[in-house]
């Protein structure tokens, strides 16, 4: 749905006048300004930067605005807000990071309740006094931040990605409803899973603005494997020796140098000490590896895009779990075509931190859940990004029943858009859920799949 | 199948009921992969059957699994006593194939764990058949873990038992499975399947360990000392597989045994979070009461999932009305201990109405407006989970003031 320009003042990237919007979010919303430079989200400025103070603000804020059609565009921590295609329009931006704090927490239940704009670093150190944690050891996030990317980390290997530890929500609508999903309980079937539907939607459904974790014991041990492997080659034959075993890591992580051919394994075990460094013992002699010891590698949940200097291309693979070495067979093609081309030697781009890689160059790296069939790749594109090699990617993947989805590209001047998505699954239906949540199109315009 | 227990799929006078029963092929198993491409109409033990020469097997696993169908435990988000570990029907499907209310068939997900757009598998499971019906399911298979060791706990109290499983938790365990039966429940099963629990017990725990056979064996003796710490005055380890049935047996017949010493029963399902169980089995013990019923109660202790079973008796006059309030009494204080109204059985016809005790009209609504993109014209199974919308205030109870068909004269009241 096209935003509806109004005459008037001159306003932001969106639609509507400026000086209507800012009186309106002024009205119900005390912490209102005009938007400037530093408010931008990939690449839009909005007319209109506010800070609801919870949930009834947030509430109001989207009612008082709904009748001018302003478009809406949210940030929390503001470290993921690449991660969907740049806004088609931004009127108003909300900052949601004030909105924070841990609501219920009672350690015998091994469930949290907090504000969305809590960061995880905050509600580690509420937990960790309890000697739990909230499995998730993806890039540092708000809260909402996490529910609303989706984005998970090694650990999903054991504990499961956000879908699975989010069991409550509360939100806000573009119209202004407020509603809540889930519960405070794990074992819950009552209505709809909305939980599952918010996450990883980017803002286009609603303003999350609590949520309800599930918890786990902190582990009284845990130790690393570190497996390198000289040919990526060797990948698949090295995870079918661990899947024939009785070991049972936390994670199994795999990071591969998509120039030079090579890959390491890292597995992470964690729990009695004793039973840890026994599994971990019979993993390095299973998989010819080294015991690494308690202390991850530094790229341990890190976005491989936050390693390379631009202009990089990141990209988000998932296939069938056991494909993850014709996968990255895909990836070191696609990197090594006319759609990549890494810097040249002697920049100055920041040393990719996989085992094996030179100082000084910067080439493509993947790496993920080798076990699982998740990677994330980040690839340089100093000549911008070839459409036609991203698609013959894309087709290679799809006989691995996988998909790549763009989540880090800032743009080139002068090159059209990338698909960011490929083809999506549904994508019918998902529109019409657009349309039930947000008829009018004002969350995210244009961030998500299927132009939603 | 039919198992479901919340009459979600009693069928409307003037619709037409789909029965998917006759689609029961497992399509095929990727045993690398650990997937298993099944139809509806297959039976949740039969998935396992079909792995299990490949070291698979389908995680959940509810007490119905012999009979209940995989489209079902879809609609349902079935979970089963393993579901502490290994979590319920959600967690082990990645695709779906369905048929939408208008004739469109919809692919979604596949064998990936992820799948661009918004999470369609996991908004569609659970959804008890309101969104449209289910043709093929993607599952995920997990490998048959290396030991498992089965206990028996005796205490003389709930409570007691209570803090073993509370104990249990925050040591780190994550036990495959804990149930607790009350001593009503102890009594029904030991007359019904000849099990012998240890004399004097007030309520028996079983917690059930599965993973890496040094770890498990570790594991079985934390568990045994906490259980012991909190006050067990016998444990029973199991020794071999023939005992861990025997250990089993009690617990699974527990609903069937009821017929023993009732001639009618009503289960009952509600969540409440583990640090209420206490307080919540001591207000059941009260509102029995003051019902002049009996409760017996068993549940999935690890995770405050409870089953109580009303007790009646039809042929006397009011006590069939007396156990279904007492039932409804039991939901509503689940809810108000900060739980739910359904932790597995789903909401169906049987709940609908006791939906607002949780959600708000626009709670409500906001789900609506998921069923209307799937269902616009309200074809699919259309009366379950979601009550009609309510005007502000009402609430359902006796009705007051002269009923609309009295007044007309079309009706006339007893």
């Amino acid at each position: 749905m096209d935003q509806a320009t109004l005459m008037g003042e001159p306003s932001g990237d969106g639609g509507a006048p400026t000086a209507r919007l800012l009186q309106r979010v002024a009205a119900v919303c005390p912490v209102t300004r005009a938007g400037g430079p530093g408010d931008a989200l990939a690449g839009r400025t909005p007319a209109v930067r506010a800070a609801p103070a919870d949930g009834t603000e947030v509430a109001a804020v989207l009612a008082a605005t709904a009748p001018l059609g302003a478009a809406v565009g949210l940030r929390g921590g503001g470290t993921q807000v690449d991660l969907g295609a740049p806004p088609r329009a931004l009127d108003l931006l909300l900052e949601l990071r004030q909105q924070a704090g841990v609501l219920e927490y009672d350690p015998g239940d091994l469930v949290i309740r907090a504000k969305a704009g809590t960061s995880v670093d905050e509600l580690r150190h509420v937990t960790v006094e309890h000697r739990q944690m909230l499995a998730l050891d993806g890039p540092p996030t708000t809260l909402g931040g996490l529910v609303a990317t989706g984005v998970s980390g090694p650990r999903r290997h054991r504990y499961g990605a956000v879908r699975d530890l989010l069991i409550g929500a509360a939100f806000v609508l573009a119209d202004g409803t407020r509603a809540k999903a889930g519960g405070k309980v794990v074992k819950n079937v009552a209505g709809y899973d909305l939980c599952k539907l918010l996450t990883g939607s980017l803002g286009t459904l609603a303003v999350i603005t609590e949520v309800t974790f599930r918890l786990h014991p902190l582990p009284a041990a845990s130790t690393t494997v570190t497996v390198p492997l000289a040919n990526r080659e060797r990948v698949p034959v090295t995870l079918a020796r661990l899947r024939g075993s009785r070991l049972e890591p936390v994670a199994v992580e795999v990071a591969a140098d998509l120039h030079r051919g090579t890959a390491v394994l890292v597995l992470l075990f964690d729990g009695l000490p004793e039973i840890v460094q026994q599994q971990a013992r019979e993993a390095a002699t299973l998989l010819d590896g080294e015991l690494s010891g308690p202390t991850l590698p530094s790229w341990w949940g890190r976005p491989p895009w936050a390693d390379l200097a631009e202009p990089v291309l990141g990209l988000r693979v998932v296939c069938a779990p056991t494909a993850v070495g014709a996968a990255l067979a895909a990836l070191a093609a696609f990197a090594g075509s006319a759609g990549a081309h890494p810097a040249p030697p002697g920049s100055t781009a920041p040393r990719p931190s996989v085992a094996g890689a030179a100082p000084g160059e910067a080439g493509p790296v993947a790496r993920g859940r080798a076990a699982l069939g998740v990677l994330e790749a980040a690839i340089p594109c100093s000549d911008g990004v070839d459409s036609a090699a991203l698609a013959g990617l894309r087709a290679a993947l799809g006989a691995l029943d996988g998909t790549a989805v763009v989540t880090h590209w800032l743009g080139r001047p002068g090159q059209a858009d990338l698909d960011r998505w490929g083809p999506v699954r549904g994508v019918e239906l998902m529109r019409a859920i657009k349309d039930c949540f947000d008829p009018d199109h004002r969350l995210a315009p244009g961030r998500f799949v299927g132009g939603i | 199948s039919g198992t479901g227990l919340s009459g979600g799929a009693t069928p409307q006078a003037d619709g037409v009921l789909v029965v998917t029963s006759r689609m029961r092929d497992v399509l095929r198993i990727d045993v690398e992969n650990r997937r298993a491409v099944v139809q509806p109409g297959v039976v949740n033990a039969s998935v396992t059957a079909a792995a299990a020469p490949h070291g698979l097997y389908f995680a959940p696993d509810p007490s119905s699994q012999q009979v209940c169908s995989i489209g079902g435990n879809v609609a349902e988000n079935s979970g089963g006593a393993h579901c502490l570990k290994y979590g319920f029907t959600t967690h082990h499907v990645t695709g779906l194939r369905v048929v939408l209310p208008d004739g469109r068939t919809a692919h979604l997900g596949g064998s990936a764990v992820e799948y661009p757009g918004y999470d369609l598998v996991g908004t569609f499971v659970g959804s008890e058949g309101t969104l449209g019906i289910v043709t093929e399911v993607t599952v995920r298979l997990l490998p048959v873990p290396e030991a498992v060791r089965c206990l028996l706990a005796a205490f003389t109290t709930t409570d007691a038992a209570g803090e073993a499983v509370s104990s249990i938790i925050a040591a780190g365990v994550v036990p495959a499975a804990m149930e607790m039966m009350d001593a009503l429940t102890i009594s029904a099963v030991e007359a019904t399947v000849g099990v012998a629990y240890p004399a004097g017990a007030g309520a028996v725990l079983i917690v059930e360990l599965d993973g890496p056979e040094a770890e498990v064996e570790q594991r079985l003796t934390e568990v045994t000392a906490l259980c012991e710490r909190a006050g067990a005055f016998a444990v029973q380890i199991a020794v071999d597989a023939a005992e861990r049935t025997a250990i089993w047996r009690g617990r699974k017949s527990a609903f069937a045994a009821m017929g023993r010493i009732s001639a009618d029963y009503y289960v009952q399902d509600g969540v409440v979070p583990r640090t209420a169980l206490p307080r919540t089995l001591q207000r059941i013990s009260e509102l029995a009461a003051e019902a002049g019923l009996r409760v017996a109660n068993v549940f999935h202790a690890g995770d405050g999932n409870l089953h109580p079973l009303v007790l009646f008796d039809s042929a006397r006059p009011g006590e069939a009305e007396r156990a279904a309030d007492l039932a409804a009494s039991i939901v509503a204080l689940c809810v108000e201990q900060g739980g739910s109204i359904t932790g597995e059985h789903g909401v169906g016809l049987d709940k609908r109405d006791s939906m607002w005790r949780m959600f708000s009209a626009d709670d409500l609504a906001t789900m609506q407006r998921l069923r209307a993109a799937f269902d616009p014209d309200g074809l699919c199974n259309p009366g379950k989970v979601l009550p009609t919308p309510r005007l502000c205030g009402e609430a359902p109870g006796p009705r007051r003031g002269v009923h609309p068909l009295v007044a007309s004269g079309e009706a006339e009241l007893f």
